[in-house]
């Protein structure tokens, strides 16, 4: 009798406890996919724009040793502040296009850099007495092309483009509306669950509280321990790749989706700590 | 018999109320760890690779890169030996200098490539050998800056390398031009080669040839005997 009571009871809130870990992480999955504001707090709270400002003028001054163009023909055209804008305009081009636009386009004018490049080009070889050819036509073309590939991969801190090209962010919006329902479905689930553990118990008091406050402590305290060691151990500074745009934007990707589940995850603990307490308070004789 | 709630629920006693949320806790963690087990171990290896990297300061000046300047003996009068001990440089390391008399060519060479170290010489790739370890030495640098002159080396001239290890001269055998992505000239060899090599020279912008020189020697002198090192 005591062990069929238990049973029943310590399965449902197992499923309580798995249904809400799951909606957590569903949830956080899903506002990575479509919030851009994640990204951009990052932009601006990294000062990634400067910081691709300031590799991009690294890579010109070391190109010049083989194209012996100045990297002030480059870096005059662009600014941090067009930098910042083009950042935030892929991260803006993903979660639209998680959220149901049509079209992923990362399309950013180059308009100014192209005509640098031209200039420098023309002023050079009328230096030389070089009359433009098919040949001055086809280097300025390539010169133009190769810078564009540059600035538009550091403009890709946050991989938005690679995954793009790779089909990835294209598979991620196929599952997107999986994931949305996934967040809803769990949230009902859990609800469901909450409500059949206290009902089974409606006619014992405050234990009623009890059962479902056990799933969902143990709920938020499965997706609390690995967000914990995340934030407080040295696994996300650990990650690989030192390039200084690429690293705090991946890493500051990380660090807010670990902050996010932690808090989220934790809430979710106490909501369970405070009902068991409450159960536990209401019944000193331990029914 | 156990004692009974007045709603006929069996009792509860503030031992297992406290405990029982842990051991379901417990429980859970131990099924989410279970059916982790097959991911983890299909992704541990890319983990592994993408967390690989304990160096927490990112924005270090040259990335971790610890550039080394040494002074590279170039009249050493001491004791020579034909067979001898190699030293392999650590990244970043001057180990040794490269003369072309004929082409007025005199420049550092750094062990490793990249940028910051094209900067203050000519770099050797790690993948290749050690000069005087038998294989293929392949030492490259910028045509606007150490290799200008590379192009003026001709077959039968004179290149020597001083490193901290030994004296090497070679002698050109082929001046060579390839595509960039072709990698013929810097595989390794059986026999002792070194090669040389910059980008092509052009009016406008980079090149996608690159040209130089393959060397073979002509004298082996080395600092160190292997017996002593033995």
């Amino acid at each position: 009798m005591n062990g069929r009571y238990y049973i029943g009871r310590i399965i449902l809130t197992i499923l309580l406890a798995f249904s809400v870990a799951g909606y957590i992480g569903a949830s956080i999955g899903r506002s990575i996919l479509s919030d851009s504001t994640i990204y951009t707090d990052i932009v601006e709270s990294e000062g990634l724009a400067e910081k691709a400002y300031a590799a991009l003028q690294k890579d010109f001054q070391a190109e010049y040793n083989t194209t012996m163009i100045p990297a002030e023909v480059y870096m005059d055209a662009i600014t941090p502040e067009w930098i910042e804008n083009a950042m935030k305009q892929d991260a803006s081009a993903v979660t639209d296009y998680m959220s149901g636009a049509k079209s992923l386009a990362f399309s950013h004018d180059y308009t100014a850099i192209e005509e640098s490049i031209t200039e420098f080009f023309h002023e050079y070889a009328e230096s030389i007495d070089y009359e433009p050819d098919e040949v001055f036509e086809e280097k300025l073309s390539e010169t133009v092309e190769k810078a564009e590939t540059k600035i538009s991969s550091r403009i890709d801190a946050f991989y938005m483009q690679t995954l793009t090209e790779n089909g990835m962010i294209q598979k991620a919006g196929k599952y997107y509306p999986l994931l949305t329902g996934g967040v809803w479905t769990l949230a009902g689930i859990s609800v469901v669950l909450a409500a059949v553990l206290v009902i089974l118990d409606r006619n014992n008091g405050w234990r009623r509280l009890y059962f479902s406050g056990t799933g969902f402590f143990a709920g938020g305290a499965l997706m609390t321990i690995p967000s914990a060691y995340l934030l407080f151990s040295d696994v996300i500074d650990s990650f690989s790749i030192k390039d200084p745009v690429i690293y705090p934007a991946v890493t500051g990707v990380m660090e807010s989706a670990a902050q996010f589940l932690f808090v989220k995850a934790a809430v979710f603990a106490v909501i369970g700590l405070v009902l068991i307490g409450v159960s536990a308070a209401f019944n000193r004789k331990g029914i | 018999m156990s004692k009974k709630t007045s709603s006929g629920a069996p009792a509860m006693s503030r031992k297992v109320q406290l405990i029982l949320p842990v051991l379901i806790l417990i429980l859970c963690a131990g099924i989410s760890v279970l059916a982790l087990i097959r991911p983890y171990e299909e992704f541990s290896t890319l983990l592994k690779i993408a967390f690989m990297d304990d160096m927490k300061n990112a924005d270090s000046e040259q990335g971790g890169l610890q550039i080394v300047e040494n002074d590279i003996v170039t009249d050493y009068e001491g004791e020579t030996y034909s067979e001898g001990v190699v030293t392999i440089p650590a990244f970043g390391e001057q180990f040794a200098v490269l003369e072309i008399e004929s082409a007025g060519i005199n420049v550092p060479v750094y062990w490793g490539s990249n940028a910051e170290l094209l900067e203050l010489g000519a770099v050797q790739t790690t993948s290749s050998a050690a000069p005087g370890s038998g294989g293929n030495a392949v030492i490259d640098a910028h045509v606007n800056t150490f290799f200008h002159d590379l192009d003026k080396a001709a077959v039968g001239d004179s290149v020597v390398l001083y490193t901290q290890y030994g004296r090497f001269t070679y002698e050109v055998t082929k001046l060579v031009e390839f595509p960039y992505n072709e990698h013929k000239y810097v595989l390794p060899t059986e026999e002792e080669t070194l090669t040389l090599y910059t980008c092509e020279k052009q009016i406008f912008g980079s090149s996608d040839i690159r040209i130089g020189a393959v060397c073979k020697p002509t004298e082996m002198v080395y600092y160190n005997s292997k017996e002593a090192a033995e």
